[in-house]
């Protein structure tokens, strides 16, 4: 058995409570890792950590943050194959499609390049004056992540917080928490502050205990409707400032026009991918009716090329889910689709192994948007094809539902598609394509959550307006100082 | 000032309820006396919203978001524009009416509830012919572009103070009109007789129905108001206290909030400071609308 700590507070480890958490192998159902678990006392002191490193880090000139940064990005290419390793042992992920872990190199390299677009300082004038106007950190970010994307979950909250000034506090996700405490050795070997980035392991106590807590200004977030809706009640006593990445039903609507053996394969890539644990999946599908027996085959197919198997093994191409509730959860939903009468066209509710927690990649056809599997995020592998008989009604009916995260159109008529796309209600949506650019603004509307992360616009949550009225004289001087380059705020000494 | 009562009275009563098209006959509920500060003069009878005309105010809104949000920019600006020139043409008599409420004296309503006002129209008309529709980005390890938009986020329920009604009511109009939100508008019912003089305002400048309705009821309707799943966002000045309830209600429901509230802000005098410069620069702030401002020193 591994051993790892789960408390990571001013630069030392600490052994926490006499709790730990066991991580299972999904893949084979072995216990191989254990991790100690926070306290809220524990809490409180990352808070305070955090909080006394932050009078300093929000000072350090935007090159110095960004030189860390770098540093780490290479030390994150230095240990992948670990991280990687770690990943497939804790959340069942293959390693097939995990070697990239899932494009975290491409997230460094974004946020590096967009924070120096940031415009930190301008200045304002009218007919009554003029202002500074400065856009600096929060202060403590809480970051509460889900499991089933390690390292990249993490990286999109720690790196936006550290770029922008602000320092954080992480909260893995219990069923996934060693990524986290690795980052930890790797930022700290990149020559990061002690207190810039604090570490508490545990459930949904220490993520509750975060939320309420004085000492923390904001709350990125990743993770299901439900608790987001929880945390921005808990957290509005306070004042927090929230960021909510949350569930999604997105719908893919597939124009009549569209050329069916172009389009299967980027709806098998986003509704089957990480085993469907994916909050942005494409899993509901709407098709015309007169073609969906061709696309229904195409998607079967798909799904029956799939190679279950345990994630480190290299022909599998499909992993198993990551515990034994999700994996009851998810053929609970199955047995639902059929019970409310969708046609079972791939998969099903056996269980394709005897060892680790596996569902068949599944494809219902004949699903009607208001059952359940269509309704309801399943978060495994389950494709929903909904037939419609105009375009019109397939929009309504994409809409119909609590959630508005991401989405997708195809068509031959690029144009057409846009224009379909942009009646959805979504943050996203993909013409043609299931994916979305890493530099583009991405999160939910609706059920799906509040703020944008990536891009420029993801450093916006991190970032508060300060208004200065200043005299005239000192214009120049802090017209040379604004600019994107400006993002310290230099002491003088 | 305004206090509640059951009472029959012989002032008039003035409607609650304005649709976005009319303001609607009393349904008989409670009213609200607004006394005029300076004189305990009473100027009349306002019929408060209650949760049953909450349909009346935040339907019309819903629908006419539809069309509101896909108004042109250059149209949404030169409906905005039209509204600053027709607030113009009544600031006077909305500033006299703002003193008449809530006794600030009428040097500083003109200037705030009249100029300033109109002003936020056209500053916001002016801002938005400056936003860029869309922004197109190369979409790097992709084929194609990625196309980002700034989309308004739907119908606005702006709830405002009566301290300075004019500012913090356009304030929060100005720009979600702008944006192409459409706006459910709940003044302080201090201000109601303001608010009837607004939505003249609101005709006079042709703005289409339902983009503009208003709720005058208190802090029960409040409730009720920013409970609806319809309202995208709340904007809200006022208390800290209120503030917090409004977070968490809207929060429970993963709606947005845009809270502006209560303030103690510090003046730090160095000691190299030209008293007879501070001495003069303070007493305005601090005092000011009788120090009813939420960033007095």
């Amino acid at each position: 058995m591994e051993k790892f700590s789960g408390v990571y507070i001013d630069g030392v480890w600490r052994s926490g409570s006499t709790d730990v958490i066991t991580v299972v192998d999904p893949s084979t159902e072995v216990s191989w890792a254990q991790i100690g678990v926070a306290t809220r006392s524990d809490v409180d002191d990352a808070v305070r950590s955090a909080d006394n490193a932050f009078r300093t880090w929000a000072q350090v000139p935007l090159d110095r943050r960004i030189a860390i940064v770098q540093r780490f990005t290479e030390l994150v290419r230095e240990h992948t194959d670990e991280l990687v390793r770690i990943r497939c042992r804790s959340m069942g992920s293959p390693i097939t499609s995990s070697k990239t872990l899932s494009n975290s190199n491409g997230l460094l390299e974004m946020y590096l390049e967009t924070v120096q677009q940031v415009q930190f300082g301008q200045v304002r004038s009218d007919q009554h004056g003029s202002a500074y106007i400065m856009r600096r950190p929060i202060g403590v970010v809480a970051g509460i992540v889900p499991w089933n994307v390690p390292v990249r979950n993490e990286l999109k909250k720690i790196i936006p917080s550290l770029l922008t000034g602000n320092t954080c506090v992480l909260k893995p996700s219990p069923e996934s928490p060693l990524t986290g405490a690795r980052l930890m050795d790797l930022f700290a070997e990149a020559g990061l502050p002690p207190g810039v980035l604090n570490l508490v392991t545990g459930g949904a106590d220490i993520g509750e205990a975060l939320v309420t807590h004085p000492g923390v200004r904001k709350i990125a977030f990743t993770g299901s409707t439900a608790t987001g809706a929880r945390i921005a009640e808990l957290a509005a006593p306070t004042f927090k400032r929230i960021q909510l990445e949350l569930g999604g039903k997105s719908a893919a609507i597939v124009l009549p026009d569209a050329n069916m053996s172009d389009v299967a394969p980027n709806l098998l890539a986003f509704g089957f991918g990480n085993s469907g644990q994916i909050c942005a999946s494409l899993t509901r599908v709407f098709v015309d009716r007169r073609y969906q027996e061709e696309l229904g085959d195409l998607l079967a197919e798909g799904a029956k090329r799939h190679v279950l198997g345990p994630a480190l093994d290299p022909s599998t191409t499909l992993g198993p889910l990551v515990s034994k509730r999700q994996q009851e959860r998810v053929l609970g939903y199955i047995q639902q689709g059929i019970d409310e009468g969708a046609t079972l066209r791939a998969g099903g509710v056996n269980k394709p192994r005897d060892t680790g927690w596996f569902v068949e990649p599944t494809v219902f056809l004949n699903v009607n948007n208001s059952m359940t599997i269509a309704q309801e995020e399943i978060f495994g592998p389950v494709i929903s094809v909904i037939p419609y008989d105009t375009v019109e009604e397939a929009i309504r009916e994409a809409n119909n539902s609590q959630y508005g995260l991401h989405g997708a159109v195809f068509s031959e008529d690029a144009e057409y598609a846009l224009n379909v796309a942009m009646q959805l209600e979504t943050g996203t949506c993909a013409i043609n394509s299931f994916d979305l650019p890493i530099n583009a603004p991405f999160g939910g509307v609706k059920g799906s959550g509040i703020g944008r992360e990536n891009g420029l616009e993801g450093f916006d949550s991190y970032l508060e307006y300060h208004s200065y009225k200043i005299p005239e004289g000192m214009i120049p001087q802090l017209q040379a100082d604004s600019g994107p380059q400006y993002g310290g705020e230099s002491n003088g000494d | 000032m305004a206090t509640n009562s059951n009472q029959a009275s012989h002032h008039p009563v003035i409607s609650g309820v304005y649709d976005g098209t009319s303001w609607l006959e009393s349904n008989g509920g409670e009213t609200s006396t607004l006394v005029n500060p300076s004189t305990e003069e009473i100027l009349c009878e306002v019929a408060l919203a209650t949760a049953a005309n909450l349909d009346a105010v935040v339907a019309p809104a819903t629908v006419a978001f539809t069309s509101w949000s896909q108004t042109p920019f250059a149209e949404r600006a030169e409906h905005l524009h039209r509204i600053a020139r027709a607030w113009q043409k009544s600031g006077e008599e909305i500033a006299q009416s703002v003193s008449r409420e809530m006794g600030m004296p009428i040097t500083i309503s003109r200037l705030s509830n009249w100029q300033a006002s109109a002003r936020n129209f056209s500053y916001y008309a002016d801002l938005l012919l400056t936003q860029a529709q869309e922004n197109i980005r190369p979409a790097e390890s992709f084929d194609g572009e990625t196309h980002v938009f700034a989309n308004p986020v739907g119908v606005v329920a702006a709830i405002a103070p009566w301290n300075f009604p004019g500012v913090l009511m356009t304030s929060k109009l100005a720009p979600a009109l702008a944006a192409g939100c459409t706006v459910v508008l709940k003044p302080a019912v201090e201000n109601a007789l303001t608010a009837h003089l607004m939505t003249a305002v609101f005709e006079e400048a042709g703005l289409p129905p339902g983009v503009v309705t208003i709720a005058i009821g208190g802090a029960e309707f409040g409730q009720e108001l920013v409970k609806d799943e319809r309202i995208a966002l709340v904007a809200f000045t006022g208390s800290t206290a209120v503030g917090r309830n409004i977070g968490a209600i809207v929060g429970e429901r993963l709606g947005l909030t845009n809270l502006e509230l209560g303030g103690k802000s510090a003046a730090v005098v160095l000691d190299d400071a030209d008293m007879d410069v501070v001495a003069v620069g303070l007493p305005p702030l601090a005092f000011r609308n009788s120090g009813q401002t939420c960033f007095a020193q």
